[in-house]
Formats: structure tokens, C-alpha cells, sequence
């Protein structure tokens, strides 16, 4: 299927790459806001994280590979195990996705960029600079120590004297600011910068995921932001919000974490089963059974995770007519779990599968999920919790919804986009070793962690004593873990190897439904030469050839003429519910002021961090002085 | 393809199955429970067990058939038809049943375990207060006051209070109920029947700092003649040395920065930040379940405490070995 080039042909428009291209050199990497740069740029920075916190847990399964062995010591252990779920879950898991859904969300609406793109450098910057932030704390020896929930008291300034829990409550206040921008973004993109006709429901399944996430996101960050803004003016400005002697609540902050946290893990595991989704009905060769069950239940999953928080709180002695009420919630959130299964199920059921890399990525999700899910309902039911709350059932339990469930959709959605973004595709065989020593790995590590915990290992222990029933299964989880991570290495080298020297893709290698794959591999920096007309779920399937806007299609075109000293760098925009033509957006030039706001915060939480009135200060005016310029150089107000 | 795939479903499911019965052995499981409120919740568990087998078989073997079978050609409403039906039945209908059964069966074991339904008035009061990193235990009533180990007797209701003027603890002991938090500010009860004699071990179970791990408990569930006698014996004063080196100790021990945390009663070390010590003799390990209570550990933690536990509170104080020997036999005979 060749694309028509529409409007490259009319003699008075400037040709594209003149438009379109970033600058060269430095100055064109720290100013681009071309979404699928910054998508990649989220994705190789938060694997660079990923592989940091899983070199952290190597670390720990060695310490507990033997009973009262002498690895680590115990406040290195405590720093390991803090900073491992801490990047985890702030530097890997969350903004992988997110670079996943900057990368390949536009695409899939047929569209040219997000609907704020210098906000979209500005997230990635904010980023990089929270992780850098975090941890630079290895370098001064006071990495965070207090767990990655950081639970007060004990991270009040009275138990923990130095600057370790500044880094992880500054940290985290900063990183949110990525997150919020990134979910506002997604929310604008998917609701008027989808092609025309893509009606809401033609919505790709995966965009619903990210539409559900991004709604969670600007409802529970805030809680976040509130729990670590107080712990550090109790710390910083010795206020008492958690402290008890004068007033303060313990649980407090537990219920602000928690009213985050619980979203935060379907934050996280929406857009995995998004990927799970599509990758599902690519390798099927069949529509998505049950659509409106599917996306339905993204909405349901949105929904009900903010009422289950408090079942991280079972064991905090509320009254059981509460933790009753949470307890049922937290079963009904099962039920859309459910719903997927069967969707899942009945797409595999309908067509016929074919089994490359990303498929057995997400037929193992099927296979983990299922197991953490059962093990996610277990620990809900309230006298079974206290058994095994703060047990190694438990880490099991968020091992296999954390990295089973989401960890692997993402493997899998690396060898799947992989070759839209490189033009290459990844190596099969290398990429099936990859994933059965991953699966494999996988459960050697965790399943044996049920059965610790059972037989009373708890979580955050950095050493034990012999003959508790737990040196053989310890050994076991530690052999796996290495297996696990030769497996997830194998992917790295897959890359590292093919990304340049694989088979050429071609624009849509797996036969796949969706626009991404209706453009070149990897898309020109304006992603379509023209808007895509959709009238169908699975277009590049139904519709044959894919019709292009034209430019009698007024006002979905780009004027034939600009206005003098203008750009086209422009992009249809559609009403948000049917889709139909709404006029233009006029995507913003590359800047270096978001890079520099971005500095501008690092320098304002380093103040924050030293509590020195200068450098704050320094930051702010940093910051303000960028931000003035970034609201007026504006090209949209430009004549 | 498939058969491989069969393969791996068969080997990981008869592990499944067989790892998680080897769960029930193991010396501290909540599988081998000894109290009513611990049998409960292990029937809980064995319940979500047995459904969770189930589903686990059944979804699995949905997926090996979906991806293995060759698609029929039906017309597109039938097909339609169907998979809604699929959809209600299996991932509505079947798993609100199956969440049904377990809501039901939580709420019972919730009722029976919560704090409301058990009687106030349980013959045997303890309050457990949460140090760092050890377990500070008082008996209200007889005026007891020990550390890391809890005596209660068989077949009576025991009422743990809970509190904590530091950080956030967890009491947990498996194979007698679930955990409960210690949190600053607020008191929390646990309650257990015990109905076997013996010797269980308990631990924090909430992160509590750098040794949390060493922050372990005994309970021993003693007869009704054997819980009397321990606890006239806890009452009673410290016994005095009769030998010349246990009475250098002791006063080494008054006359130390030692009586400045330890409490001997009947002596004038009256110290309260670290454990009682009138009865150190008769526990069975030291500084909460770190070492074996030997006179041999028990010089080693004198001599170098914080590479036995280090970030421990009690401080390394400079004592010879004349004045280490002086102090264990001292404290040695402190049955």
C-alpha cells in the first residue's frame, strides 16, 4: 500500500523535511519535540533505570542466596531494596510506558505529534532530571533507606537524620510533575488529534488504555505529591503532619500513599494489557472480541482502583466494618480482569494464531497474570492478608503483577515497535531464547517467594538464620533471578546487535490493523503525508486501500497557502467524540526552552535538598526566565 | 509449538501443585496452625486454594485450545453471538460467583478474628510495646515486665495490646493469627487462643529500620501450672550473687553507664530505654532472637555489640575482660 503524497506535490507548499526536520547537531537533540524522538528517548533512559534496579536486586538475591551471609551490609541491603522498588516502579515502569504511548499513540490516531509537544520535551527532561536526581544519592553514600513506600515515622527527621529520604520525597514530588504533564498530553492527543472518522468507537484499544491511565494519573498523583510534600516540610521545616507527639498521624500518610499507590499499579498495568490487546489481535488475524467490553473495563479498572486502597492498610487495626468495605471493592476490581481474559480468549479463539516474539511476550503475560491475579484476590480477602501482609507472598504476588504483568507485555512491545522505530527487525531466534529464559527465570525467582511467605519469611529482611525452613527455597529464588536476568540481557543484545542489521521491516511487518503501520519504517518526522480517513475498527485491515484526507476535503487540509513566514508543521484537528473535521493545530517549532525549565527544577529541588536559599532561588529565576520565553516564542500567535 | 507449549503448561501446573503442598511443613507456616484464630484463616486459605486450581486449569487450558485450535467458519453474527456469551458467562457470571464464595468466606473468618466479636475481658492481659529493634512485654495485672519472650497459657484467650512511641511495627506471630501494626499514637489489640504447648517464633513484620531483621520473639505456650510458676518467678526481685565475681558485677553494674537503660529490680539500676534485666537468665536468646543467651554470646555482645547488630541502640562500652567475665556472671545467674 503506497501512500499518495498529497500535498507534497503542490508546487507552492515547501517540502516537508524543510518544515519538519530538527536542527542539526546538540542543539537540534536538546530541542526537538518530535514525539517519536522523545518516545524513544523515555524508552532507552527508563530501560537504562530498569537495568540499574535489576543489577540492585542481583545484589540482594546474592546477600539472600545463604542464610547470615555478609554480601552486603545491613544499611546497604536496606538502600538496594528501597532504591530497586523506588526506580522500579518511578524511573522504569511508569515512564516506559509513557514512552511507548508517546511513540506510538500519534501514529495510531493518524496524526503528526501530540497536542503539546514542547510540554512533551519538557515531561521527558523532567524525567531524566528526577532520575538523575534520585540517583545521584549512590554518589554521596545516602541513598533512601526507608523502603519504597517510605512509611513515617521512620522517615521523619527524628529516625532518619540524613539527606537518604530528601532524595526519595523530592525525588518522587518531581518525577510527578513528568507523569501530570504526560497524562494531560495524552488525554488532548487521543481526544482531538485522532484521523478523521475514527469515531469513539474506533479508538484503538490501546489508546483507551492510555486514555483510562492518563485520567488516573491526574486523579491520584496529586495524593502523592500531598504524602511526600508533607513528609518534607516535617523534615525540612519541622511542621507535624505525621507526628504524633504534637498532633500529627501516622496513617495519614499512609492513606495519601495508598490513594496514589493503588491506582499507580493500574497505571501501570492498563497500558501493559493495552500492548497484551493489541498484540493479541495482530497475531490473531481476528478483531477484537468483546471492544466494548474491553475498553469498558479500562474505564471500570480507572474506576474502582481508587476505592481499594486500604487494603495495603489491613493490618493498621481499623475497624473491620471499613476494611470490610475494602476488601469487597477490591474483589470487584477483579472482575474486569476477568472480562479481558475472556476477550483475549475469544480473539485467539476466532482466529488463527501465529507466534513470533511479541505473541509469546504476551501468551506468557496470559500464563503470569492469571496466576497474580488469583494470588492479587487471595490477599484481599482480609484474614488471609494478615497472615500474608508484608510477606514474601506478597512480594511474590506484586512480582508477578509488576513484572509479570507488565514487565513482559513491555518486552514484548519492544520486539513488536521495535521495527517501526528502527526500520529493522529484531532477530526471532535470538528473541524466543530471550523469552523462555525470561519465563522460565521468572518463576524460578517468585513462584517459590509464595511459599517463603507462607512459612513466615517476611519482606525487608537483610538476612535470616539457618534452619527456618527457607535456605534451600532462598537459594532457588536466587539461581532463578540470574536465569531472569540472563533472559531479559539476551533482549538487550538483540537489540544492540539488530537494530541496525535486521531484516529490513517494510511499513507493516506483522500484517498489523492499526495507522502506525501504514507509514514508512521508521515514519518521516511528519508521520503521514496526509490525514488517514478511518471508517472501521481495524483499518489497515478493512480498508483497501486506506483513503487519505484530499485537498478538497477542506477543513481537514493544510491551507494551500501559508500565511507569509509561516511553517506548515500542522496537523488536522477532530471533534472528540465522532471525529469529524474541527480546523487546524499548528504543531510548535522545536525550542530549547522546555530543557531548560527543566533545569530550572533540578536546580530548584537541589535547593530544596541542601535547604540553600541561593541555589533555590537561582532555579526559580531559571526557570520563570524560560518559561516567559517558552509562552512568548509561540509560533501559533505569530501572524 | 503446541506440544512444547503443552509441555511447559503440564510441567509448571504438577509444580504448582506440588510446591504449594510443600508449603504446609516448614516450622513457622501459617499452615500449621495452632490456635482457632490460625485455623480459620488457613481453611480460608485451603478454600481459595482449591478455587484457584481450578481456574488456573480451566483458563489456561481456554488459552492452549484457543491458540492451538483452527478457526470454524461461521458467519459473523453467530460468531458475535457467541463470543458475547463467552464473555458473560466467563469473565462475568463464573468469576462473580467464585468472588462471591470468597467474599462470604472472608467476612465470616474477618468477624470471628475482629476485635468486636472477642470478649474484652480475656483472662490473660499483655501489653507489647514496640522498641528499636526489640520487644518491650509487660503483664499489667501481675506486674510482670520481661522482653522478646511471651509466656501464655494453653486453652485461654490472651489479649496482646499494642502500641509504639517510635516507629511502626508489626507483631506477627504465623502459627498463631495474623499481624497486627503497632502504630505511634494509637493502640491495637491481637487476640489468639493458643491450644498446643510449645514454642513459637514471632518477628516484625513491618519495616522498622536497620534491624528489622534481628527483631524477633518467642512465645511459649505453657500449662496452666508451668504459666503460674513463671510468672511468680518473673515477680519476684533479681536474685542476689553469692559468689565474689557475680558480686563485682553487679556492682559493676549499678556503678556503670549499664544501669543508665537496664532495670534489675531489687537493685539500684533502674534504667528504662533498654530491657529489663531481672530475669535475663531464664530467656532463651539475647537482643531479640540476634544470639543464643550463653555466657559465651553473652561476653561476645559486651564485648563488640554493634558487629552482632550493628546500628543496635545500647552502645560499645569500653570493659575489660575481668570486668566482661564480672558482668556475665553476674547476669548469668539472673534466673
Amino acid at each position: 500500500m503506497t501512500i499518495e503524497p498529497l500535498l507534497r506535490t503542490e508546487p507552492e507548499l515547501p517540502e516537508p523535511e524543510h518544515v519538519w526536520s530538527d536542527r542539526p547537531g546538540l542543539f537540534g537533540f536538546f530541542t526537538t519535540v518530535d514525539h517519536k524522538k522523545i518516545g524513544i528517548r523515555y524508552i532507552v533512559t527508563s530501560f537504562t533505570f530498569f537495568f540499574i534496579a535489576g543489577l540492585m536486586a542481583l545484589v540482594m538475591r546474592a546477600q539472600l542466596a545463604q542464610p547470615n551471609s555478609n554480601v552486603v551490609s545491613a544499611e546497604t541491603y536496606n538502600q538496594l531494596f528501597t532504591m530497586h522498588g523506588t526506580i522500579m516502579i518511578f524511573l522504569f515502569n511508569t515512564p516506559v510506558l509513557f514512552g511507548f504511548g508517546n511513540y506510538v499513540m500519534p501514529l495510531m490516531l493518524g496524526s503528526r505529534d501530540m497536542a503539546f509537544p514542547r510540554l512533551n520535551a519538557f515531561g521527558y527532561w523532567v524525567f531524566l532530571g528526577s532520575g538523575v536526581f534520585m540517583l545521584s544519592s549512590f554518589l554521596f553514600g545516602a541513598a533512601p533507606d526507608g523502603g519504597w513506600f517510605a512509611y513515617v515515622p521512620l522517615t521523619e527527621k527524628s529516625f532518619s537524620h540524613g539527606v537518604n529520604l530528601d532524595f526519595w520525597g523530592l525525588g518522587v514530588i518531581f518525577t510527578g510533575i513528568s507523569t501530570t504533564v504526560g497524562a494531560i498530553n495524552f488525554i488532548a492527543s487521543a481526544f482531538k488529534l485522532r484521523a478523521p472518522g475514527m469515531t469513539v468507537n474506533r479508538i484503538p484499544l490501546l489508546v483507551w488504555a492510555f486514555i483510562a491511565t492518563a485520567f488516573m494519573v491526574i486523579f491520584a498523583v496529586p495524593s502523592l505529591t500531598t504524602a511526600a510534600g508533607l513528609l518534607e516540610a516535617d523534615r525540612l521545616f519541622g511542621t507535624a503532619f505525621y507526628r504524633p507527639s504534637n498532633g500529627g498521624n501516622v496513617l495519614l500518610y499512609q492513606h495519601l500513599f495508598w490513594f496514589w499507590g493503588h491506582p499507580e499499579v493500574y497505571i501501570l498495568f492498563l497500558p501493559a494489557t493495552g500492548m497484551v490487546t493489541t498484540m493479541i489481535t495482530v497475531f490473531s488475524r481476528h478483531r477484537t472480541a468483546g471492544y466494548v467490553w474491553v475498553a469498558s473495563s479500562f474505564i471500570g479498572v480507572a474506576f474502582i482502583s481508587f476505592g481499594v486502597w486500604v487494603h495495603h492498610m489491613f493490618a493498621t487495626g481499623m475497624p473491620t466494618q471499613a476494611t470490610g468495605m475494602f476488601a469487597a471493592a477490591s474483589f470487584i476490581v477483579a472482575i474486569p480482569s476477568g472480562i479481558m481474559y475472556m476477550c483475549w480468549i475469544g480473539t485467539m479463539w476466532g482466529g488463527r494464531v501465529r507466534f513470533p516474539v511479541p505473541m509469546l511476550f504476551a501468551l506468557g503475560f496470559l500464563v503470569i497474570f492469571l496466576l497474580g491475579g488469583i494470588t492479587g484476590v487471595m490477599v484481599a480477602s482480609l484474614p488471609f492478608d494478615l497472615q500474608v501482609h508484608d510477606t514474601y507472598f506478597v512480594v511474590a504476588h506484586f512480582h508477578y503483577v509488576l513484572n509479570g504483568a507488565v514487565v513482559f507485555p513491555i518486552f514484548g512491545a519492544l520486539y513488536y515497535w521495535m521495527p517501526k522505530m528502527t526500520g529493522h527487525m529484531l532477530n526471532e531466534r535470538l528473541g524466543k531464547w530471550s523469552f523462555w529464559t525470561m519465563l522460565i527465570g521468572f518463576n524460578v525467582t517468585f513462584f517459590p517467594m509464595h511459599i517463603l511467605g507462607q512459612r513466615g519469611m517476611q519482606r525487608r529482611i537483610y538476612t535470616y538464620d539457618k534452619g527456618l525452613g527457607w535456605d534451600f527455597l532462598n537459594m532457588i529464588v536466587s539461581i532463578g533471578s540470574v536465569v531472569f536476568a540472563v533472559g531479559t540481557g539476551l533482549t538487550l543484545l538483540n537489540i544492540a546487535i539488530y537494530r541496525k542489521r535486521g531484516a529490513v521491516a517494510g511499513p507493516n511487518p506483522w500484517g498489523a490493523d492499526t495507522l502506525e503501520w501504514s507509514t514508512e519504517s521508521p515514519p518521516p518526522e511528519w508521520n503521514f503525508d496526509a490525514s488517514p480517513v478511518v471508517n472501521s475498527r481495524h483499518p489497515l485491515w478493512d480498508q483497501q486501500p486506506l483513503p487519505y484526507v484530499t485537498a478538497s476535503d477542506a477543513p481537514l487540509t493544510e491551507p494551500a497557502e501559508g500565511p507569509a513566514g509561516t511553517s506548515l508543521r500542522q496537523v488536522a484537528v477532530t471533534t472528540g467524540f465522532d471525529a469529524k473535521g474541527d480546523g487546524h493545530f499548528r504543531v510548535p517549532e522545536p525550542s530549547i526552552a522546555p530543557a531548560i525549565v527543566g533545569i530550572g527544577l533540578f536546580v530548584v529541588f537541589v535547593g530544596l535538598l541542601l535547604v540553600g536559599a541561593v541555589i533555590f532561588w537561582v532555579g526559580v529565576v531559571v526557570g520563570l526566565a524560560a518559561l516567559t520565553y517558552w509562552a512568548w516564542h509561540c509560533e501559533i500567535d505569530k501572524p | 509449538m503446541s506440544r512444547w507449549f503443552w509441555r511447559a503448561v503440564h510441567v509448571g501446573g504438577s509444580s504448582i501443585v506440588v510446591l504449594s503442598l510443600a508449603a504446609c511443613s516448614g516450622p513457622h507456616s501459617m499452615l500449621s496452625p495452632h490456635s482457632p484464630e490460625g485455623r480459620s484463616i488457613a481453611a480460608t486459605w485451603w478454600l481459595m486454594f482449591a478455587m484457584a486450581v481450578v481456574v488456573y486449569i480451566v483458563v489456561t487450558a481456554l488459552v492452549v485450545i484457543a491458540i492451538s485450535r483452527r478457526p470454524a467458519n461461521v458467519p459473523d453474527e453467530r460468531r458475535h453471538r457467541f463470543e458475547n456469551r463467552f464473555i458473560v458467562v466467563g469473565g462475568l457470571a463464573l468469576p462473580v460467583m467464585i468472588l462471591a464464595i470468597t467474599a462470604i468466606a472472608t467476612v465470616q473468618v474477618a468477624n470471628e478474628l475482629s476485635p468486636a466479636s472477642a470478649s474484652a475481658e480475656a483472662p490473660v492481659q499483655i501489653t507489647v510495646e514496640g522498641e528499636l529493634w526489640w520487644w518491650r512485654i509487660e503483664y499489667p495485672n501481675e506486674h510482670v515486665v520481661t522482653a522478646n519472650e511471651i509466656h501464655v497459657p494453653i486453652g485461654q484467650k490472651v489479649d496482646i495490646k499494642l502500641v509504639s512511641d517510635n516507629v511502626i511495627h508489626s507483631l506477627w506471630i504465623p502459627e498463631l493469627n495474623g499481624k497486627q501494626d503497632l502504630v505511634p499514637g494509637q493502640v491495637n489489640h491481637l487476640r489468639f487462643t493458643a491450644d498446643k504447648v510449645g514454642r513459637f517464633d514471632g518477628r516484625c513484620a513491618e519495616f522498622c529500620g536497620i534491624q528489622h531483621a534481628r527483631m524477633e520473639f518467642i512465645v511459649f505456650v505453657d500449662s496452666a501450672d508451668d504459666y503460674r510458676s513463671w510468672i511468680a518467678d518473673n515477680q519476684a526481685s533479681a536474685a542476689q550473687p553469692t559468689d565474689g565475681s557475680g558480686q563485682t558485677g553487679q556492682q559493676l553494674f549499678e556503678t556503670s553507664s549499664c544501669a543508665g537503660c537496664h532495670t534489675i529490680v531489687g537493685t539500684s539500676a533502674q534504667g528504662s530505654a533498654g530491657p529489663d534485666l531481672t530475669h535475663v537468665a531464664s530467656r532463651k536468646t539475647l537482643a531479640a532472637g540476634t544470639i543464643d543467651n550463653t555466657p559465651e554470646r553473652m561476653a561476645a555482645w559486651l564485648d563488640h555489640t554493634q558487629s552482632l547488630k550493628h546500628g543496635a541502640l545500647m552502645p560499645e562500652v569500653d570493659l575489660t575482660k575481668q570486668q566482661i567475665d564480672a558482668l556475665v556472671a553476674y547476669l548469668e545467674r539472673l534466673k
